[in-house]
């Protein structure tokens, strides 16, 4: 990640923890970003969205501290949402609206004068193509056309940083590939910092030059995507069959870090030769592309390792996004609880 | 001219025809030309003030507030006012202006056109009655307050505003039935305060309250400060159910 010399980074986040009830759902996040793109990656329940709506100050944080723009995310929250454009997940309108009062709405809450919320509100439409359709009920849109619309009423006041949350759920290849290209473009020629949130590591390869990898409420990896790929090359997962302490010792004498998770250990190889290893080349005159270098070097450490214990390699990849919960005994409850509800709500509310 | 404080069944018919008779310059000789000017305006005020507020401040309340907070929790837009920079605060009053638009068209504005009409026809009747404007203000203020802060919880109890309407008339309704009954049973007239309806129709009839107004309209048997403290606390118990809908939209 860049490193801001004060406390003005886009995003600075220090030791964060938020609680949901006895949940922790985020638990003691570090996180720098003052560059173009970052993109939040990780599994469903990792904690993307509860870190996004810290930022904007709509979750108070149980302890640590969140900075957007060198401000407090919670006590400044409205200087920051002036400044922030946000792209929730889910489908989010106002009922029975057209696509131009929606956005020239958000514009006004923003703060605009409605004049000039209108002219811009009709340029965001078109910006994000909704030009032909912006007079038509938002209620009566595709899923694409509304996650553009969305885009467009998080863009409306001109926002210097922009949070998105999996934007590109639910949309067509034609859509998502459309829906990002704009995201580039917002970064590339606008000079707008866009956040990405997403599971899906090509939508933030696509979109962000950095990334942080958010499982169990934590940021496990953060840097740029090249540096992180080439720390993926020298990741391995391996399950031992057989002698166990000998085969750790040698890994660990030979420079290796080891973390064991459950039957199997995730085992990170030192990198052979510094950055030189993570380079690819493209196979000449038709030959298969060279395997890098820390992935041969990798793998051969392993090899060399194997009189010891019996191991099985698998694909080297990014920091597993795994959960680790604990069944309740009573797992009939949460059923009985989610009919019970659903019950109330459809027959009552 | 029959007494204003007669309370009998059939007295306010003959009060009625009392108004009838100062109009038409019938008016007691004890009395000032003002003095009788302020009485009968306070009195027909106070007479369109509750009958309007009985008529269309509760279905009006209902129409216009029910939805207003279920359609915003049920199409996610809550998210987005959320995320624009303004408070939880600034949303609700935001909405709570939105019936509080349409309950002074129904009370106020009727209220004030008829005291205007009688300030161009009546000589010195503005000056002898300048204070019922800012009386009906605080009045149409205070109901539309109680009864927004009321529907919105409601509204934000349910994601679709028919159901807000339908606990909004069974919470009318009901508690009317309730609070005649137990008057009758016990023959307290404080458990009239039990019925929301009658709550509004107290703490109306008393900010009105000029002299010679007759007793039956001003219920003094119920304390003025019991009528408060009961839809104040209709307003906070409102207040909290929002607040816990807002704050769980926003975390989830």
């Amino acid at each position: 990640m860049n490193a801001p010399s004060d406390e003005t980074a886009a995003l600075r986040v220090e030791s964060l923890a938020v609680r949901y009830g006895r949940h922790e759902a985020l638990r003691s996040v570090d996180l720098l970003f003052d560059g173009p793109s970052l993109g939040l990656l990780g599994p469903n329940g990792a904690g993307k969205s509860t870190l996004i709506k810290t930022l904007l100050g709509l979750i108070r944080p149980r302890s640590g501290r969140a900075l957007v723009f060198g401000r407090d995310a919670y006590r400044d929250r409205l200087e920051i949402r002036r400044r922030v454009g946000y792209v929730p997940e889910r489908d989010c309108h106002v009922p029975d609206m057209s696509a131009v009062d929606y956005v020239t709405l958000g514009g006004e809450l923003a703060g605009m004068p409605r004049t000039e919320a209108i002219q811009r509100a009709h340029e965001m439409l078109w910006f994000c193509g909704l030009g032909e359709a912006r007079y038509r009920a938002v209620d009566g849109y595709s899923a694409g056309m509304k996650q553009r619309t969305k885009l467009a009423q998080a863009l409306v006041h001109d926002p210097e940083l922009l949070l998105l949350d999996e934007p590109t759920n639910g949309l067509d290849p034609e859509g998502r590939l459309h829906l990002l290209g704009i995201l580039r473009d917002l970064q590339d020629r606008k000079g707008i910092r866009v956040v990405l949130s997403s599971h899906l590591l090509r939508d933030v390869e696509f979109v962000c030059r950095e990334v942080a990898v958010v499982a169990k409420g934590r940021v496990v990896r953060s840097g740029r995507i090249e540096d992180l790929k080439r720390i993926s090359d020298r990741n391995w997962r391996v399950k031992v069959r057989g002698e166990l302490p000998a085969f750790v010792t040698r890994l660990e004498t030979a420079g290796a870090r080891l973390e064991a998770s459950d039957a199997s250990f995730r085992v990170e190889t030192p990198d052979a030769d510094g950055s030189r290893a993570h380079r690819r080349g493209r196979g000449r005159r038709g030959r298969p592309a060279p395997r890098p270098r820390a992935q041969v070097a990798s793998a051969g450490l392993l090899d060399s390792l194997e009189p010891g214990a019996e191991t099985c390699r698998y694909r080297s990849r990014l920091p597993t996004l795994g959960g680790d919960f604990r069944p309740s005994r009573l797992r009939w409850l949460p059923m009985v609880r989610y009919h019970l509800k659903i019950q109330l709500r459809q027959k009552l509310l | 001219m029959a007494s204003f404080a007669d309370t009998s069944p059939g007295g306010r018919l003959t009060f009625l025809s009392g108004i009838i008779d100062g109009l038409g310059g019938g008016a007691t000789e004890d009395l000032t030309q003002a003095e009788e000017y302020r009485r009968i305006a306070s009195v027909g005020i106070v007479f369109m003030l509750v009958q309007l507020q009985s008529l269309f401040v509760l279905p009006i309340t209902s129409v216009v507030g029910s939805g207003l907070i279920a359609k915003d929790v049920r199409s996610n837009a809550l998210e987005v006012y959320l995320t624009k920079p303004m408070t939880r605060a600034d949303y609700v009053v935001g909405k709570l202006a939105v019936i509080a638009c349409f309950v002074f068209l129904a009370t106020f504005a009727p209220v004030t056109a008829v005291w205007g009409i009688a300030a161009s026809l009546l000589e010195g009747f503005a000056g002898a009655t300048w204070d019922f404007v800012p009386r009906v203000l605080l009045a149409c203020g205070l109901v539309s307050l109680v009864n927004g802060c009321v529907i919105l919880g409601l509204s934000s109890l349910a994601r679709s505003g028919r159901y807000a309407t339908v606990i909004w008339f069974a919470l009318c309704f009901f508690s009317f039935g309730t609070a005649q009954t137990l008057v009758a049973v016990t023959g307290n007239p404080v458990f009239s305060l039990v019925s929301y309806r009658d709550g509004f129709a107290q703490l109306v009839s008393r900010l009105m309250e000029v002299d010679g107004l007759p007793e039956i309209l001003i219920a003094r048997d119920v304390p003025f400060v019991a009528t408060v403290l009961v839809l104040a606390g209709y307003v906070l118990l409102s207040l909290a159910i929002m607040r816990r809908t807002i704050e769980a939209v926003a975390a989830r």
